[in-house]
């Protein structure tokens, strides 16, 4: 992350009134960031074993903090294009609505504190499979990809 | 007649004629001494008394111019006639005359010996009539004298004819035709024979005729052989002579041409002798170039030795240089590595943070200085690697550059030594051209003076060529008149009538 964008987020943060904060991450060439809220940890990923008979977003079961978790690649829910995938780097640990999975992400970029306000999905420009909203990052519009909408998503594709 | 016919021509001639004139002298001193006599006695006085009075005359003369001392010394003086000139001569004892005169005129003799043999007395006059001396006499009549006289000369004059007569008839008959037949020979007939019938001489005449005249038509036909061969020879000649002429004139001409090729030959080697002696002095300028050729090599080999062993030691240098850069790249791949765990714990951190709500905020800021160092320390680390990563390329392209100039500096190595070896292979052949232009020089000199006795030798031959030319010119000029010549005798042999006429044969025999 830049030093101007890291002194941006700092000067947003209003220690007295609450903020949400954001994990930017990308998948497939794909910014999108994730609620700390429903972020329980970072990690490089580590080996994945294919589990047959699973859905295809769900790539297999992975070993990440002392628990079995399943990994989820989110290109395969985007269903974007498989010239556009970068090399899967890390995974991140999301828990929402008593769910837990391992996203399967490009990088890790930066963390992003905002307003709620600001973090409404009221004016969303984008409809990816578990959005729930923007934000405004460095000048580029990101979307919110939620924890729990994306965990149903999978169970509706499912 | 037979007879006289073959006897000898002398006697043909000589008997009769001495018959007749044995008759007419004995007839005609009989006649005329009688004649005389009457004659001479006349003309003697008639005569003597002008002689006398000369004579008087003259001996007074003489006297008085003194010539005549003494009278005494006169002994004898004598009166002589010759036909019809009388003189008289006077002369002393010893017969020298001393004057003499004549009927006419006197006449001075002085000095002569009288040779005369005088007839009587001394100082006295004589006369003489020719064939007949003596004092007159008186003789017979005269006239029965003269006609016997004229008889007698009638007689020989009549005999002389009638033998002329016949002599023409038949001696003469044979001269004229021997004098036809040569005449006939003289106009280039050779048919001509004569009749050699009889012994006499006419007849051995006739013989020799004929046989000359058969020798001369074998002569004429080995004149006509032989001048018909001097043709074909002569012809021969010219033709040769003309062949010859135009061999001298082809050799002269070549003689000329190889002269002339000579002088372009000489002048041509002296041009190889000018180079020769400019190459010799290339040779030494190159002999003493390529020694320092090979002493430069030599210190460039020394130098280049040395610029080997440096950039041995470079590559060396720039190897290890690479291996650090490698170590210190490993050590930058290992601080990226810390550097992402550590990002990846102040992840961890914030997101602890997060969760523990109002109180994780300090922790979380200090979570965010972790990971804005991590960032830094990472985003350093990469700047490091790339340059780094610039480094050991550079090193890369110097360590090949250096392996490069180590290979060119080896190239120039082996070039040097092939230079050396190049350079002493040209001090060799310098070495060896300057010998060999010597003993050209040498040979070229041996061959301009070859060359000029050459050319001397070419110059007789010309020079002799010409004279040959005159020679043959002349030789040609002898030839032709030669045929001239033969050909004027072989017209003049073609022109001897050699055969008989078959006509004129059968005519004559007719």
């Amino acid at each position: 992350m830049s030093e101007g964008a890291s002194q941006q987020a700092e000067a947003t943060i209003d220690p007295v009134d609450n903020y949400r904060s954001f994990l930017i991450s990308s998948a497939a060439k794909v910014e999108f960031c994730l609620d700390l809220a429903d972020t329980r940890g970072v990690s490089t990923i580590g080996k994945i074993i294919p589990i047959p008979g699973t859905v295809k977003s769900i790539v297999g079961l992975t070993y990440f903090r002392g628990g079995i978790e399943a990994a989820v690649d989110l290109r395969q829910i985007w269903e974007a294009s498989l010239d556009e995938v970068e090399k899967i780097t890390h995974a991140v640990l999301v828990e929402a609505e008593g769910r837990r999975a391992v996203l399967l992400v490009d990088s890790l970029i930066d963390l992003y504190n905002c307003n709620p306000v600001e973090a409404s999905s009221q004016y969303a420009t984008s409809s990816f499979i578990g959005q729930d909203g923007e934000i405004k990052f460095n000048g580029r519009t990101i979307p919110i990809i939620s924890a729990g909408l994306l965990l149903k998503s999978i169970d509706k594709i499912n | 007649m037979s007879r006289w016919l073959r006897m000898g021509l002398t006697d043909k001639l000589f008997v009769p004629l001495v018959g007749i004139l044995l008759l007419s002298v004995l007839l005609t001193t009989y006649l005329t001494s009688s004649a005389q006599r009457i004659s001479d006695r006349q003309r003697v006085e008639q005569y003597t008394g002008r002689i006398r009075a000369q004579w008087i005359t003259l001996v007074r003369e003489l006297w008085i111019k003194g010539e005549i001392d003494d009278l005494n010394h006169i002994l004898r003086v004598s009166v002589e006639t010759d036909s019809l000139l009388t003189y008289a001569i006077l002369y002393d004892s010893n017969r020298r005359v001393i004057a003499g005169t004549s009927a006419i005129d006197t006449f001075s003799v002085t000095g002569l010996r009288l040779n005369i043999p005088v007839h009587g007395p001394g100082n006295q006059a004589g006369l003489f009539v020719a064939g007949y001396a003596g004092r007159f006499e008186s003789g017979t009549s005269l006239g029965l004298k003269m006609a016997i006289l004229i008889a007698g000369l009638s007689t020989i004059i009549i005999g002389s004819l009638i033998y002329m007569r016949l002599l023409d008839k038949v001696l003469l008959k044979r001269i004229r035709a021997a004098s036809a037949a040569a005449t006939a020979i003289a106009n280039r007939d050779l048919t001509q024979k004569l009749d050699e019938s009889g012994d006499d001489e006419l007849a051995s005449l006739a013989h020799a005729f004929n046989v000359m005249v058969v020798n001369l038509r074998s002569l004429t036909k080995a004149i006509h052989r032989v001048v018909v061969e001097i043709d074909d020879e002569t012809a021969g000649i010219l033709a040769s002579v003309d062949s010859q002429a135009l061999l001298s004139m082809t050799q002269k001409e070549q003689v000329s041409q190889i002269t002339r090729t000579m002088a372009s030959m000489a002048e041509i080697s002296n041009q190889i002798a000018v180079s020769s002696s400019e190459v010799v002095k290339i040779a030494d300028n190159t002999l003493k170039g390529s020694d320092k050729g090979v002493a430069a090599t030599d210190d460039s080999r020394g130098l280049m030795d040395q610029i080997a062993i440096g950039n041995s030691e470079r590559v060396e240098q720039i190897k290890d240089l690479k291996r650090r850069a490698v170590q210190i790249g490993d050590v930058m791949e290992f601080i990226e590595r810390i550097a992402d765990q550590t990002k990846l714990i102040a992840f961890n951190a914030s997101i602890e943070a997060a969760g523990a709500g109002e109180m994780g905020r300090r922790f979380e800021v200090v979570a965010r200085e972790i990971r804005r160092l991590a960032e830094n320390v990472s985003e350093s680390a990469g700047q490091i690697s790339t340059r780094i990563t610039d480094i050991q390329q550079s090193i890369e392209a110097i360590s090949a550059r250096s392996v490069e100039e180590s290979q060119k500096v080896q190239s120039g190595l082996v070039a040097s030594l092939h230079t050396v070896t190049v350079l002493h292979s040209i001090r060799e052949g310098a070495n060896r051209t300057t010998e060999q232009v010597q003993g050209i020089s040498t040979a070229i000199g041996n061959q301009n003076e070859a060359a000029a006795n050459l050319l001397n030798s070419l110059k007789v031959i010309d020079r002799q060529s010409g004279e040959l030319n005159q020679g043959l010119s002349g030789l040609r000029f002898i030839a032709g008149a030669l045929k001239g010549l033969s050909t004027s005798l072989h017209e003049i042999s073609s022109s001897f009538k050699l055969e008989t006429d078959p006509e004129s044969t059968s005519s004559r025999t007719s």
